[in-house]
């Protein structure tokens, strides 16, 4: 068993952080949402364009650290072909085990995430 | 792939002389300097003459002035500390927004003790003034401690001028020179310093090992209590190895030192200016006319400071971030937030800091690949942040 190290990021997030999936916006998204943490000034704005009432593009802009940049460049990719109720469903857990983890003092970047998925569905809903 | 790094204000390589230096106290020369036989007198010899090198750096006038200790964070804990619990009408201290933790959080414990402190703020380059320090002072004062040059940003505090204010009030003064030694000139006699604290590691030397100058007269109590060594001060059978290391890395550093100021200072500039120079919108953090030699904190716009460390990393360069959401607090920087800097340069904000092996390659490699992480980090981010208006 590898040692326990709860302090730096794995092999999972450097490659997220690396070479972040689907960057930029959609011009013509169905919904979008945005957050930001205030504490440390990570912004995030999330694109979902759907298409049979399922998640057919998903993109993103970034303005935030390795974790949130890791979490959200998953997050992309995790929403593709799922309708609204399932993608309602999605928790910060889920977004942290999909990058294999994140250290203990970076999980409340999944939770904005969530939360950025969240705002979007509302916008999605309000449209 | 070739690494390089620019990291030193964290810690340095060990020196290859230092490590010639400590390698015979690994093996055979084992013993413990406090026994009478051979093989404490061998090590005992070691570590005085570890003791005169710290004391001939910072211009102690008396060996006996230096005082081994684990590194730069317990000589801070102890200074403080000790020189409260000796004196029971010691009741504030003061000391500045820009020290580090193991200052800042000594002072917060003793607050919760009932001494009371004053935090002086420094100005946006991160300098306090005397003049402040000065008006901080009450009747009740009984120490200052005020770093020498600040880890994060370089600058460095007017210490002589503050050194005067303490001799002249007749108060101790106590500074954390971790980061100013072997890079800058110290002489605690003209600065007027009571007590100083260095770290080994930050000057080619180990982890684990660094010392407490306290000035002949200066009436401070242990803080490890035990078998009474370094003059009952400072309890524990002593880290051969390490204050092996140190000594030798102090010798270094009192040779050497002036020379190597001036190189890391010139590759620093370099580095600086050319990184400035290509890139748009990056602002220099601390002050340029009063900053260590090798260090440059640099806020660039519109990115952010941890994805750009971790793209530099991946190409093999080493260096810090300061900003928020590093080294395990949520909280941005409390020196850049003591500075009062705009948030967008707290937060891509990324110090380098050079030192014992950096040439003019590794700021060539630099210049190659730093450019390219900071567009494509500006590209993500939700709205390009301009400060050209």
């Amino acid at each position: 068993m590898a040692p326990k190290d709860d302090y730096h990021y794995n092999e999972t997030v450097l490659a997220h952080i690396a070479d972040p999936h689907n960057i930029g916006a959609l011009e013509d998204a169905d919904a979008q949402g945005s957050g930001t943490n205030p504490a440390c000034g990570d912004e995030v704005t999330l694109y979902l364009k759907f298409e049979d009432a399922t998640v057919s593009d998903a993109k993103m802009k970034i303005l935030g650290c390795g974790a949130i940049t890791a979490a959200m460049s998953s997050l992309t990719d995790l929403v593709r072909g799922k309708t609204v109720d399932e993608l309602a469903q999605i928790t910060a857990e889920e977004i942290t085990e999909s990058v294999d983890g994140l250290p203990s003092h970076k999980r409340h970047c999944a939770t904005l995430a969530r939360r950025v998925l969240q705002n979007a569905l509302k916008s999605k809903g309000a449209s | 792939m070739k690494t390089i790094y620019m990291d030193h204000n964290a810690t340095t390589p060990t020196r290859p002389e230092v490590l010639a230096a400590l390698q015979p106290y690994l093996g055979e020369k084992f013993g413990n300097p406090n026994s009478i036989h051979r093989y404490g007198r061998e090590t005992r010899i070691a570590i005085e003459n570890a003791r005169d090198h710290a004391a001939a750096l910072i211009g102690a006038a008396d060996s006996d002035e230096i005082f081994f200790t684990s590194g730069g964070t317990e000589s801070d804990n102890w200074a403080l500390r000790g020189v409260v619990s000796a004196d029971p009408g010691a009741s504030h201290i003061v000391t500045t927004e820009m020290e580090h933790e193991a200052v800042l959080t000594t002072c917060q414990m003793l607050e919760a003790e009932g001494v009371e402190v004053t935090y002086v703020k420094p100005n946006q380059k991160g300098r306090v003034s005397p003049d402040d320090v000065a008006s901080a002072i009450q009747p009740n004062t009984k120490i200052l401690s005020v770093m020498w040059g600040n880890n994060e940003v370089g600058t460095i505090q007017p210490i002589h001028e503050i050194g005067a204010i303490c001799r002249e009030r007749g108060i101790l003064f106590h500074t954390d020179a971790v980061q100013a030694l072997g890079k800058k000139s110290i002489d605690v006699e003209q600065a007027g310093v009571s007590l100083l604290s260095a770290s080994g590691h930050k000057i080619n030397g180990c982890k684990g090992t660094g010392f407490l100058y306290v000035k002949k007269g200066t009436k401070i109590d242990p803080l490890i209590a035990g078998g009474g060594q370094e003059q009952k001060l400072r309890s524990g059978t002593e880290n051969v190895v390490g204050i092996v290391a140190m000594g030798e890395a102090c010798r270094i550093a009192k040779k050497e030192g002036p020379q190597f100021a001036k190189n890391i200072s010139a590759l620093r500039d370099r580095l600086e200016n050319e990184i400035c120079e290509r890139i748009p919108d990056v602002l220099v953090n601390g002050d340029t006319d009063h900053r260590l030699p090798g260090t440059s904190n640099l806020g660039f716009i519109g990115a952010e400071g941890e994805t750009l460390l971790i793209r530099l990393d991946l190409e093999g360069i080493a260096v810090s971030t300061g900003a928020a959401c590093s080294s395990g607090s949520p909280e941005p920087s409390h020196v850049l937030l003591a500075m009062d800097l705009p948030k967008e340069t707290v937060q891509g904000s990324l110090r380098f800091s050079l030192g014992y092996g950096n040439s003019d390659e590794d700021i060539d490699r630099l210049l190659e690949v730093l450019p390219e992480s900071v567009r494509k980090v500006r590209e993500m981010a939700p709205r390009l942040k301009s400060t050209k208006t």
